[in-house]
């Protein structure tokens, strides 16, 4: 699995590319992680380029999730696959954390929850 | 239409992937749809996940996966020799889980996905999964 992670406007964003299972989960705790460490407590999970996710994958966005909510803060999940999205719906995940179809959607939410705001 | 195909791995995360697209594939050969083929995929990685955290969570050992396909129904088998399970029964419960990060969802996931999956094990000679699964389609057909 590939990473990619950035910070914006007080914002994370991981895009994830390839499978989220056993052998790729510590790389995304470490990438969440790593953004936490820049006392940046909203993180966008982009899975637009998902193809697998298991349990393993689910328990790491859980485990994070359970840190960063007790911080206030917040993680949202963004464009979930049809294969993908039924694993998140089973877990009950979906409960928890906000899905939207683009990474674009997800800002908005953040700006109109008063999450942040734009850099002029 | 009768085959079989076997897998032997290592306990590295690294085969999980493989041992998930070596099934599917070996699947396909029935009429399993698309999303079908990726239910197969999760039981497959939960059930080889499972002997590399649980079966062998101090060293690697070898873990066996066996496919067979006997008229329309597709059985896979993941056997390791690890330490075994103490309590079968216990480990069957919904959200069990023995370690932190884990949701417990592994076998739940293999019970939803496939037809039916049986757990056997033995306090250190290993566990082994086997589950069933036939395409939806010839199900509806015979009904």
């Amino acid at each position: 699995m590939e990473l990619k992670a950035i910070c914006q406007d007080n914002i994370g964003i991981i895009k994830l590319i390839g499978e989220l299972d056993m052998h790729s989960a510590s790389d995304l705790n470490e990438s969440i992680n790593t953004i936490r460490k820049n006392n940046i407590k909203l993180i966008i999970l982009n899975f637009s380029k998902v193809s697998f996710v298991d349990s393993t994958g689910l328990g790491v966005i859980l485990g994070r999730y359970r840190v960063i909510a007790a911080e206030n803060g917040q993680i949202l999940l963004v464009g979930l696959k049809p294969q993908v999205k039924k694993i998140f719906e089973l877990s009950g995940i979906l409960n928890v954390m906000p899905l939207f179809d683009d990474e674009n959607s997800a800002k908005i939410y953040l700006q109109k929850k008063g999450g942040y705001s734009f850099e002029k | 239409m009768k085959n079989k195909a076997h897998l032997s791995i290592l306990s590295n995360s690294s085969n999980i992937g493989l041992s998930r697209i070596a099934v599917a594939t070996f699947a396909s050969e029935l009429d399993f749809t698309l999303s079908e083929l990726e239910e197969i995929k999760v039981a497959i990685s939960e059930a080889v996940t499972n002997s590399i955290i649980h079966g062998y969570p101090d060293k690697f050992g070898d873990i066996d996966i066996d496919m067979k396909i006997n008229e329309n129904v597709l059985e896979v088998s993941v056997a390791d020799y690890g330490v075994g399970i103490k309590d079968v029964d216990e480990v069957l419960k919904p959200s069990y889980s023995t370690l932190d990060g884990h949701m417990g969802l592994g076998l739940a996931f293999i019970d939803s996905f496939m037809d039916d999956f049986e757990l056997d094990s033995e306090l250190e000679k290993g566990t082994v999964i086997i589950m069933r699964k036939s395409p939806e389609q010839l199900k509806n057909a015979v009904e």
